[in-house]
């Protein structure tokens, strides 16, 4: 480590060896408070659930010991695969129309428009509100009996397929609210890197002729990539795990046809009460999370080396 | 109430690399003491060492008697003035001051009259309200002074406080901070790379390089009788001129033969042998020129106002001459150099270490 | 071509390409705002009014009665609304209070084990709710505050740290160290410097959190669905799922209580607008 020497730049991370045991100590219980509550309140309950993810009962005790049962019920009795099958749809088709949205709205967003910030205000909107009120709202609004988007429909000519019987308009409509809720923050992240690219980049490549498209691809793109990408990771695994808005609108129908893992979990736990089961789809959606960012931060990591 | 400072064979390293070597040091009391030395020599180092900020790998350092390993900065009673000042920017000037004595639980009528004192003497008066964000760079130093003073420290430690300032600025508060220090008298240990800021502050001058002190002595010491040639052409500007050569012996003394076969005489008292590759140190305003005397080719002149700096060759050497007042010498003239044997300074090549006993 | 026609060229794309973005914007305008404000028109209307088919856009009658008997007569909701704002300022204020200490100690300090920590703690923000509800709530009865206002409190409080810890690592790394070695020279221990000289800089950070936690925890559904089942505890989003579940749709009710539901959240992010979003930025593009 070089010594640090009045030359103007500043280390901000000293390896000093600390005075007594009271300094030694400082950094610990500085860190203590955070990690005991996260540790009480995150890691015993996700040891507690895989835990019980191998024992079955009736009552919220542990119960007998039944091994990888609660899996396979899961999956396979239970129809768990098609939960996943439906969870990935859901997630996909949140983030591939979320994400590209969100995307040219901070493009659109980063220049001068007028009421640039009254737009950003009403854009960012949805994220407010809750995922339960915002099912609501578009339970509502998708009512087929007194909602908006029916009558639109038909005032246009079409007819609206009908959510409560039809699988694919059921899942296309949690799909849009999802979306909804989705794009503000995509946007949020992708204006906030956007914004912090030095504007004398761009004006050099301009100068040196660089078209507008050119441009995007060869400055804008490389620098917002990590925000971007990671704007794709929180919104997936929030789809991933998200509950209310296939709870309020379609209930997991019709016939299960938009019942995701999360809900599937929810229904097994709390409805049910197949705790075990529930346990193992959980620990399963979680496995799934883990793998998922590690797959990212892995990608990540390689295209910053190279 | 002033202090001995007292550095025994202190040593730090940074994991595995020795940073600071064995510094013995004492320092007494009232003294102002000036660590000066090249980027990277480990004065700040030592510095931060007195102050507690970083911990001491071997060794001992003592204040008023007490060995202070151990001891929290909180606790050393010291103060110190950083180069960027650390200014409090939440806080405003008034409260800045106060902050120190907030930990020492003064009641609020001494507080008040402590701020009140210093900020008389440093001219703070009309700026205690403001906050240092509105202020200009000197009163930003001045309150970081202020900081130091208030305490009334046994101590006071500073870390290169007029670096940021502009040269002008920097000349002002130089005689302001040596004016101060005739007045507060407090033990001072003062870290700069500007070794004019050394020769004209310091009771005493310790020159550092790598990690080792290469001389400690009074300012003029340093620059009369240099321990090494490090020493001579880090003090002094513009630098000393080294010639090297070779000793040869000469009319039952030596002199210096160049390469080019120049002969440069020596003084009577420096110690070589024949054969032995040395340099010989020459101040520019040493040099006079003169009809005769050793031949040097001018190729510039710096035109500074109260005098004028000839630089040119003699032989291969680079020379810079300050010969005082203005001559009327330009660029292209071969004239003669002349200069007083007994205080030239004569170093061993491979050494560097002087070769003169009175040194 | 002439230059001119090459000119006029440009401007005919430049025109159809601004057409394309104001029709886009209004979309995406639209498209935000077309569910709520269809909600405000609903919860304006008489019950026998909402049940109309065609549905009318503007009130034929506009009357405040949705308002009055969903929320603003309703004890229950009102105390729904009690709940949850004292369980969002006090587990507001348990995270900033803990993160704000955990960050200090990791941005300052690289102690042994830090990174391990720091990643077990990072690692938890992929913990689904879903996933953690049973164990909470079987370790909330052990200890005797299943149903109580006091658990969410808790686990509100923790669930949110780790990603507050993220946030003020940033700030706390932008605050000079010199500063806070002049506060311990200046004769205050590590923690009274903390207190007096780093915590007063890390406020746009605080203030910042403080808007992601209360957005956050106002809007929560799963957690306070499992783990408080009784009224005298519920919180606002349980309160109207509850309703939807329980008592069968009025939506004009059930608008006008989602919409009063959702106007703290509003009103807290127009105040702290500025500092939210430089937070954010701070946060999000150093990674």
């Amino acid at each position: 480590m070089a010594i640090s020497e009045a030359d103007g730049t500043q280390e901000l991370l000293r390896i000093d060896r600390p005075m007594g045991w009271r300094a030694a100590a400082f950094p610990y219980l500085m860190f203590a408070p955070a990690f005991l509550l996260i540790a009480a309140v995150s890691f015993i309950p996700i040891a507690y659930a895989i835990v019980q993810s191998f024992f079955r009962s009736n009552t919220l005790a542990l119960g007998r010991f039944v091994g990888l049962d609660n899996y396979r019920d899961f999956l396979f009795t239970l129809d768990g695969v098609a939960t996943l099958e439906h969870s990935l749809i859901f997630v996909a088709g949140t983030v591939l129309i979320a994400v590209p949205f969100g995307f040219a709205l901070a493009l659109l967003l980063n220049r001068p428009l007028p009421l640039r910030g009254l737009l950003r205000t009403i854009l960012i909107t949805p994220w407010l509100v809750s995922n339960l009120v915002g099912a609501l709202l578009w339970a509502w609004i998708g009512n087929p009996q007194y909602g908006l988007v029916p009558y639109l429909l038909e005032w246009l000519g079409l007819s609206m397929p009908n959510i409560i019987t039809d699988p694919g308009a059921a899942m296309a409509s949690v799909i849009v609210a999802s979306v909804w809720a989705s794009t503000p923050l995509v946007m949020v992240f992708v204006l906030a890197a956007l914004q912090s690219v030095p504007g004398d980049l761009t004006e050099a490549a301009r100068i040196d002729g660089a078209s507008v498209w050119r441009r995007f691809r060869k400055i804008t793109l490389p620098l917002v990539r990590n925000t971007t990408m990671m704007a794709v990771v929180l919104t997936s695994l929030h789809a991933f795990k998200s509950v209310e808005i296939i709870l309020v609108m379609t209930s997991g129908g019709p016939n299960g046809a938009t019942e995701t893992m999360a809900t599937k979990v929810f229904h097994e736990a709390f409805t049910l009460l197949r705790i075990g089961v529930g346990s193992a789809g959980a620990v399963m959606i979680f496995l799934l999370n883990l793998m998922f960012t590690m797959a990212f931060v892995r990608v990540l990591r390689t295209e910053h080396g190279a | 109430m002033t202090v001995t400072v007292s550095l025994r064979q202190v040593r730090k390293a940074f994991g595995a690399a020795e940073v600071i070597h064995g510094i013995d040091l004492d320092i007494a009391p009232g003294e102002f003491v000036v660590l000066v030395g090249p980027s990277g020599c480990g004065k700040s180092t030592l510095l931060r060492m007195i102050a507690g900020l970083e911990s001491v790998s071997s060794g001992e350092i003592a204040i008023d008697g007490l060995v202070v390993n151990d001891i929290d900065p909180a606790d050393r009673d010291i103060a110190m003035v950083f180069q960027s000042y650390a200014l409090y920017p939440h806080m405003t000037v008034r409260e800045n001051l106060a902050f120190s004595l907030d930990a020492r639980g003064l009641s609020r009528a001494a507080k008040t009259e402590k701020i009140g004192q210093v900020a008389l003497v440093l001219g703070l008066e009309t700026l205690l309200n403001r906050y240092p964000r509105q202020l200009s760079g000197g009163q930003r130093q001045r309150v970081a002074m202020g900081r130091a003073m208030v305490r009334d420290p046994r101590v006071f430690l500073f870390d290169e406080p007029l670096s940021n300032l502009d040269a002008k600025l920097r000349a002002q508060m130089r005689l302001e901070l040596k004016a101060l220090h005739k007045r507060l008298r407090n033990t001072a240990v003062y870290v700069t790379h500007d070794q004019v800021e050394a020769m004209t502050m310091a009771d005493r001058v310790v020159l550092m390089r790598d990690g080792r002190i290469e001389q400690i002595g009074k300012p003029l010491e340093l620059y009369d009788r240099p321990a090494s040639a490090f020493v001579a052409q880090f003090i002094g500007l513009p630098a000393m001129n080294m010639v090297h050569g070779r000793a040869m012996p000469r009319n039952g003394g030596y002199e210096l033969e160049t390469a080019e076969g120049l002969r440069l005489p020596l003084p009577a008292d420096a110690a070589v042998n024949e054969g032995q590759p040395i340099i010989v140190g020459l101040r520019p305003e040493h040099l006079t020129i003169a009809d005769d005397g050793l031949p040097c080719n001018i190729e510039l002149t710096e035109p500074l106002g109260r005098e004028i700096l000839v630089y040119g060759t003699m032989g291969n050497s680079p020379i810079c001459i300050a010969p005082g007042g203005r001559p009327a010498i330009d660029a292209g003239c071969k004239v003669g150099l002349r200069y007083d044997v007994q205080i030239a300074c004569v170093f061993d090549a491979a050494s560097e270490r002087s070769l003169r006993h009175g040194h | 071509m002439t230059a001119h026609g090459n000119r006029s060229k440009r401007q005919g794309r430049k025109l159809v390409g601004g057409i394309a973005c104001v029709a886009f914007l209004l979309f995406a305008v639209l498209f935000a705002v077309i569910p709520i404000l269809w909600a405000v028109l609903t919860s304006l209307k008489s019950p026998r009014e909402v049940a109309l088919y065609p549905p009318t856009f503007w009130p034929q009658h506009l009357t405040f009665e949705n308002y009055a008997g969903a929320v603003f007569n309703n004890p229950t909701y009102l105390h729904y609304l009690f709940n949850t704002a004292v369980i969002v300022i006090a587990a507001t204020c348990l995270c900033l209070i803990c993160a704000s200490h955990a960050a200090h100690a990791v941005a300052r300090y690289r102690f042994r084990g830090s990174s391990v920590l720091m990643f077990a703690m990072f690692s938890t923000i992929m913990i689904p709710g879903v996933a953690v509800v049973i164990p909470l709530y079987m370790l909330s009865v052990a200890v005797g505050i299943y149903d109580t206002v006091a658990v969410l409190i808790l686990v509100y409080g923790a669930w949110l740290t780790p990603t507050l810890v993220w946030l003020l690592r940033g700030f706390v790394i932008v605050i000079p160290n010199e500063l806070e070695e002049a506060g311990r020279i200046d004769g205050h221990s590590r923690l009274g410097v903390f207190y007096r000289i780093t915590l007063p800089l890390m406020k746009p950070g605080l203030l910042a959190g403080a808007v992601l936690i209360f957005a956050n925890i106002w809007n929560e559904f799963l957690l306070g669905y499992s783990l408080v089942q009784s009224e005298t505890a519920r919180v606002i989003q349980v309160g109207i799922y509850a309703n939807l579940t329980e008592v069968g749709v009025q939506w004009g009710r059930l608008t006008a209580a989602a919409l009063v539901a959702m106007l703290p959240v509003l009103i807290v992010y127009a105040f702290l607008q500025k500092a939210f979003v430089q937070g954010l930025s701070a946060g999000a593009v150093k990674g």
